[in-house]
């Protein structure tokens, strides 16, 4: 099939228009977390959604609901606890005295973003809950179905300090994420900043800048974005270094990998990818994107041994060796 | 009176037909020393269905047996005895059937007496040390088998590294032995002959000539470029250049990274120069290769 990239590419430039006013409008409020609102754009245009770990106090529920207030579109907040219920999260039937019926009482979930602060500390049927419904994009309630508004994005939230009481998530609803993104603390430049907006109280009013159906057709327009066969070569050779390594040039990480990157790996890996073509105004895939999304799509989907675990190798740094060692096309 | 010569006949005719066949053991000697042979001989005057004994003794020994001889309508069995131990022995009778009936050989008697020695006159000769047996193949197989496996490992050694590196050596193209410049150049000509772009192969061609300058800059200053992406490699050399590990200009670098942004939309996005600009990426390909070295490393005596 002949593509004019070209074209593609214009349309990219016209349509990824908003990206530049939109990221503008949250470093309004958001200072120094760059990377953390690339990635929200790319869970956003990605149609995935987004775990983040960090410290507390780094800006995460700010971040997302700065991104909801940009894009006009709803917002809800849930903190996990482990006496949280399903129906805490998803929503329940009420009986409805007036009607003397049962009425349905939808949950925070019917959001367009949605903050699972902590996932990790609600049992195991809470988390399966939220993660089902972020894979099938419907929720059922009694007996009726709800097919969740677009876009639909919910970032959840590890705090790595602590581990007791905590319920870690198993790897088969971790690889449901798109991306896991590691955030750390801002520069001392930015630091400053935020100190002193917080001091003198001067909070910057963040605007609707984009509605949800611009960020509708921007989904379809990052479809479109163009990635030549050797970036799929490409990105199927990083995929396939984190299951074989030895057939890499590889053999030491061999004893240090447990599992390598699912199928859903490579197509998150493709997926973001074209996202950040997208954010960089492109209308094709380069190689620097997919170095640019690679750490945050895999890092949550090898599993690394005990004896990686004993010489303190994450799986950050296996794919540091990944990546310095397949060839770029 | 007839009837006294009646059994006087009778008498006469039994003791004459009783001695007929006739079987008889003779000795050579009954008197032999210690070790000494003498001979056996059974005698019996009939040749039909005679079953002869096997000869059976006691303090004596048969040494050999001749064949059974037949003369003048008899048979003669000859055996070769001797003793060991000093004494007197008995030769047993030997019981020979002759059709059917038994017939006994006397008994006889030798005696083996002891040889005395005077050990004064005798002539004494040293103690002969041990005698070697004969070599066989036996004795030199573990040393043969030894060798066979040391010249197997001298082979195959002499194989591995020797015959198949210098094979491998030979079969690879003469680049790899030569400075990264001159085998950049060599492949930068090399790609000219392929006539790439000039048969529709853009993509193939900067592919290639990428290929080329990138290698040229791992060979050269020792970094992983083919590892790298586009925005990687520029600002490594920017910083190494500003650190002065490098000789090259800013110019330089710049055409370097446009030269690579201009692959990249070759070979990502389907972009078609024109041959005036294939031309000059192919001429700044060459200048960047000219103009990219790694800083000498001063001598000591220098510095001084």
């Amino acid at each position: 099939m002949d593509v004019d990239v070209r074209a593609i590419n214009e349309k990219i430039e016209r349509e990824s228009a908003f990206i530049d006013i939109l990221t503008l409008e949250m470093n309004k409020v958001i200072i120094g977390q760059k990377q953390m609102i690339e990635s929200l754009l790319i869970g956003l245009l990605g149609n995935g959604h987004i775990l983040l770990e960090g410290v507390p106090g780094l800006a995460k529920t700010l971040a997302i609901n700065t991104l909801s207030k940009a894009v006009d579109a709803s917002f809800s907040r849930v903190q996990f606890t482990p006496d949280l219920l399903p129906a805490d999260v998803v929503g329940t039937m009420i009986y409805n005295m007036k009607i003397n019926d049962f009425s349905i009482k939808k949950g925070p979930i019917f959001a367009n973003f949605v903050l699972a602060d902590e996932i990790n500390r609600a049992p195991a049927k809470v988390q399966s809950a939220l993660l089902e419904a972020m894979q099938e994009r419907q929720i059922t309630i009694g007996d009726t179905t709800f097919k969740l508004d677009e876009p639909f994005l919910v970032m959840a939230t590890q705090n790595p300090v602590e581990q007791e009481g905590t319920y870690p998530l198993p790897e088969a609803q971790i690889d449901r994420f798109m991306l896991k993104v590691v955030i750390d603390y801002p520069k001392l430049q930015d630091e400053q900043i935020i100190m002193r907006q917080n001091l003198s109280g001067s909070y910057a009013t963040v605007n609707p800048v984009i509605s949800v159906e611009q960020i509708l057709r921007a989904r379809s327009a990052v479809n479109e974005v163009y990635m030549d066969e050797k970036i799929e070569k490409y990105i199927l050779d990083i995929i396939f270094a984190t299951r074989y390594p030895e057939k890499y040039n590889l053999p030491k990480l061999k004893d240090l990998i447990s599992f390598g990157a699912s199928p859903r790996g490579s197509i998150n890996l493709a997926k973001a990818a074209k996202c950040y073509a997208f954010i960089k105004r492109r209308g094709y895939v380069i190689p620097e994107d997919v170095r640019a999304v690679v750490f945050d799509v895999l890092r949550h989907r090898i599993g690394i041994t005990y004896e990686a675990e004993a010489e303190n190798v994450t799986s950050v740094d296996i794919i540091n060796a990944i990546i310095n060692e397949v060839e770029v096309p | 009176m007839k009837k006294y010569i009646l059994h006087i006949f009778l008498l006469i005719a039994t003791i004459t037909f009783a001695q007929n066949p006739k079987v008889k053991a003779q000795i050579e000697t009954s008197q032999i020393r210690i070790g000494e042979q003498f001979s056996l001989r059974i005698s019996v005057n009939e040749i039909n269905n005679v079953i002869l004994p096997k000869l059976e003794l006691k303090g004596l020994e048969v040494i050999d047996s001749a064949k059974i001889d037949t003369l003048n309508n008899m048979l003669i069995q000859k055996y070769i005895l001797t003793g060991f131990d000093s004494g007197a022995y008995y030769i047993p009778q030997q019981q020979i059937f002759i059709r059917n009936q038994a017939y006994l050989t006397d008994s006889l008697l030798v005696n083996v007496a002891t040889v005395k020695i005077d050990t004064t006159k005798v002539k004494k000769f040293p103690i002969k040390t041990i005698k070697a047996e004969p070599y066989t193949f036996d004795d030199f197989k573990m040393y043969i088998y030894i060798l066979l496996a040391a010249l197997a490992i001298i082979g195959f050694w002499i194989y591995w590294f020797v015959i198949r590196k210098r094979k491998t050596e030979e079969d690879s193209p003469t680049f790899r032995i030569l400075p990264p410049f001159e085998e950049a150049i060599y492949k930068l000509n090399e790609l000219d002959e392929k006539l790439l772009w000039q048969n529709n192969k853009v993509k193939e061609y900067y592919s290639e000539l990428t290929e080329i300058v990138r290698g040229y800059i791992e060979r050269e200053l020792k970094v992983p470029a083919l590892e790298k992406t586009t925005d990687e490699i520029v600002e490594m050399l920017r910083d190494f250049n500003e650190a002065q590990t490098i000789n090259t200009s800013k110019e330089t670098i710049k055409k370097l990274k446009e030269l690579l942004q201009e692959a990249d939309l070759v070979k990502f996005a389907k972009s078609k120069p024109l041959s005036l600009e294939i031309e000059e990426d192919r001429k700044d390909a060459l200048d960047i290769i000219s103009n990219l070295k790694p800083k000498p490393i001063k001598k000591d005596d220098e510095l001084e």
